[in-house]
């Protein structure tokens, strides 16, 4: 069984917790142009890598932020958003680009 | 016939005949270059060969070819689909399909059996009528069909559910069928290969040369190739390529798992799909039943199976067929679907000039090789979208164009 | 105008054990299902009650806590836990600022609760509560969470203040234990339209250990 940390509630296993997608920053609605915001909506960088994603823990109904490998599905930290730990740095280390069979 | 196979066995030499040629060290320049020998790739590279006349063309697969997606799904074929765009253009894959052994020259084993989409819900009743009368408008035989006629074309099955999910009726799909989905691609390299086209293995990508916004070439294992025209057709690996050219695309990775049981004697003929409780199922021509649900629920760029999916799964399939509990699972595995917001693939150009995407293919790509082959071949020859894939390009998400087949596409693949 | 009765929303799934059903707190209730000798064993072993007529209140906000305080309500301290707010009434601080407040059979804070006016108070809001609410008790009711629940819900590991919010039988649920005249039971709180199916699981797995449903009355005797 995979276990996830949640931020308020600690460690449960995975079936209790909704993914939410990268983590992305949203652009100002009011002057963004059509192209900026489409890209928000729908672009993303989704090659392998360390990414910030919004995971969700459905019995307490508590989103919060996961750094989580995408290619060895490790995860390096969660916590609530706009309570980041201060060892991580916001750059994203690249995967390395080995096959993940 | 018996003759000859006498004369094989005594004759002591028993050696196949290669499919294609083993190539090893690719030329400077070709017209075009496909990355990824899966089946869309290498059916890409046969029509343009055959449609064309477009021969100086090298599939680059890193592993082996069919070891991706292609030998991994669970070759349901049909078009059923919710949108008219969809359900023209997997028409048009199945038609191609259905004469394809004999172009081919191979056994795919193309078998059809008839498709049901059960509906347990009053909700999913009202999605197969919307379907079936989409399909009946562009001449897709489909139709809602009642509990009778599921019990007739499978009385194995507890139409109960074992109370837990009692099945209202269906969508039946006439033309469903299953095939060997490795032969496809075994056999399009064949036609490609004999056509002139060079197929190299264990031959990686890892750049993409692109000079003021057009590709010049690729960066590869076996050293630079240089070329005008590059098709993607990497499945799972797309953002790794899209990467290199600096393209974002709404494409998500996830795991798509399936598995199968020990063989048994045939007794399923149809194929089955469950929306409500998350399962497919079908029994091959090898006797074994070949299983599958929805996605994994989050991002993965891997091909790791896990135990969750066979318990989840293995606990619906015997809600339908109690006696089925205590068939053994004797293999299970995953592949890496690139999955789309509206379930439909991402197919054409792209804003670099010579750079072509045939992606977003997640759970349903097996049944378009074909017409994906044929239409991204046309697309590539004439550097300008195939009709038929109008409604599939990368651009339509900036428009907000979006085809919405997420109704026909989440668990039935 | 008459009152509203409403009806528990677990009465569905519990048809066919034929309850004798009685009002409390404006609602209709199971009160007794096969007599209190049977009722007595059952809470012995492993009884289940459904007490989803217990008035509730709910609150979040950063200023949900200075509120209840306001309102004569000791609130939680910590995350995750909860106290006996006023004499008979449980109130349970899930996560950081949200509260719930459930008035046990003898309490009565929630219906001065009820006077809460948004426009008046800044930084809290009401949540409103329909939970179907379950009592679990007797000597087999870890047996049955352990097939149920993933968390260790033993005494050394569950403290005797804690709220947790996880799975039960597969869908969201709040647990806590407490103690009920001298006999701990555990408390179980999921959303009410999962109610009938929360207690043919509950009742399923209590009657293999040899238990059953316990009336309202019963359980409070
Ligand atoms: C479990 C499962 C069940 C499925 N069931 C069905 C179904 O029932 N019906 C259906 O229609 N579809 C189904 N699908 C989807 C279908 O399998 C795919 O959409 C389809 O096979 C994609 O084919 P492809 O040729 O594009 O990709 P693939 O067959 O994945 O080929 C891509 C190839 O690219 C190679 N490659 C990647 N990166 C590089 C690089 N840098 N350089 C060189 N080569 C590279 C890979 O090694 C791979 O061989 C299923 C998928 C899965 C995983």
């Amino acid at each position: 069984m995979k276990l996830l940390n949640c931020p308020m509630n600690g460690t449960r296993p995975l079936s209790e917790f909704l993914f939410g997608g990268e983590f992305r920053e949203m652009p100002n609605p009011d002057t963004s142009s059509d192209l900026e915001w489409a890209s928000y909506v729908h672009y993303r960088d989704n090659a392998p890598g360390v990414k910030k994603e919004w995971w969700y823990h459905s019995p307490s109904g508590t989103w919060f932020i996961a750094e989580r490998n995408t290619l060895s599905d490790e995860v390096l930290a969660t916590y609530l958003y706009g309570k980041a730990p201060d060892a991580t740095k916001t750059t994203k280390p690249r995967a390395k680009k080995e096959q993940s069979e | 016939m018996a003759y000859q196979l006498l004369k094989f066995a005594l004759g002591g030499e028993y050696k196949e005949p290669r499919f294609f040629r083993d190539c090893q060290t690719p030329k400077k320049s070709y017209d075009a270059v496909i990355i990824g020998g899966g089946g869309h790739g290498l059916a890409a590279a046969y029509y343009l060969a055959k449609d064309h006349g477009i021969t100086n063309v090298a599939v680059l697969e890193k592993g082996y070819i069919g070891g991706g997606n292609t030998g991994r799904n669970t070759t349901i074929v049909r078009s059923n689909y919710l949108t008219p765009d969809g359900v023209n253009f997997y028409d048009a894959s199945v038609k191609l399909f259905e004469g394809l052994s004999t172009e081919l020259d191979i056994n795919l084993f193309y078998s059809n059996r008839g498709h049901f989409t059960l509906a347990h819900t009053e909700s999913a009743m009202r999605t197969m009528r919307w379907r079936a009368e989409v399909n009946k408008h562009v001449g897709v035989e489909s139709r809602v069909v009642g509990t009778d006629e599921i019990a007739k074309a499978c009385p194995q099955m507890d139409l109960s559910c074992s109370g837990k999910a009692p099945i209202q009726g269906a969508l039946y799909h006439e033309p469903g069928s299953i095939a060997r989905h490795d032969a496809v691609a075994w056999g399009y390299a064949r036609g490609a290969d004999s056509m002139g086209v060079e197929i190299f293995q264990n031959t990686e990508v890892q750049s993409i040369d692109v000079k003021d916004g057009q590709v010049q070439g690729v960066h590869t294992s076996r050293g630079y190739i240089s070329t005008g025209k590059v098709l993607s057709a990497v499945a799972g690996f797309t953002p790794r390529i899209t990467e290199m050219v600096d393209l974002k695309t709404p494409i998500v990775i996830h795991p798509l798992q399936a598995c199968v049981s020990e063989p048994m004697k045939p007794w399923l003929d149809t194929i089955l799909v469950s929306g409500s409780l998350h399962v497919y199922v079908s029994q091959s021509s090898r006797g074994e039943l070949v299983m599958g649900s929805s996605l994994d629920p989050y991002e993965v760029h891997s091909t790791r199976s896990t135990f969750d999916f066979v318990e989840g799964l293995t606990s619906h399939i015997v809600d339908m067929f109690p006696f089925l509990s205590n068939v053994k699972v004797v293999r299970q595995w995953a592949g890496m679907a690139d999955i789309t917001p509206d379930f439909a693939p991402i197919m054409g150009k792209t804003p670099i000039k010579g750079f072509y995407l045939d992606a977003g293919w997640g759970t349903w790509g097996f049944k378009a090789t074909p017409i994906s082959g044929k239409t991204m071949a046309y697309t590539m020859a004439n550097d300008k979208a195939h009709d038929l894939i109008h409604s599939f390009r990368l651009s339509r998400f900036e428009e907000y164009e979006l085809t919405g087949e997420k109704g026909a596409a989440s668990v039935g693949h | 105008m008459t009152a509203l009765i409403k009806t528990t929303p677990v009465a569905y799934a519990q048809h066919e054990q034929k309850p004798a059903m009685g009002v409390h707190n404006g609602m209709e209730v199971a009160l007794s299902f096969e007599g209190a000798a049977v009722e007595k064993t059952h809470k012995q072993v492993l009884g289940v009650t459904d007490v989803s007529c217990f008035a509730k209140f709910g609150i979040k906000g950063p200023k949900a806590a200075d509120w209840l305080a306001k309102q004569g309500l000791k609130t939680p301290d910590e995350i995750n836990s909860w106290v006996e707010g006023a004499p008979g009434t449980l109130v349970l601080r899930l996560g950081g600022s949200e509260f719930l407040v459930e008035d046990q059979i003898k309490g009565n804070a929630c219906n001065g609760l009820s006077t809460f006016n948004q426009d008046k108070t800044a930084g809290a809001y009401q949540v409103a509560r329909a939970d179907a609410a379950f009592i679990l008790g007797g000597s087999q009711a870890l047996n049955l969470l352990s097939e149920l629940c993933v968390m260790d819900l033993r005494d050394s590991a569950l403290a005797s203040n804690a709220v947790v919010m996880t799975q039960v039988a597969g869908i969201s649920a709040t647990l806590l234990r407490e103690s009920l005249a001298g006999e701990q039971v555990y408390r179980i709180w999921c959303d009410v339209s999962y109610g009938p199916y929360m207690w043919e699981m509950l009742l399923e797995i209590a009657q293999e250990l040899g238990g059953g449903a316990v009336g309202l009355t019963a359980r409070f005797q």
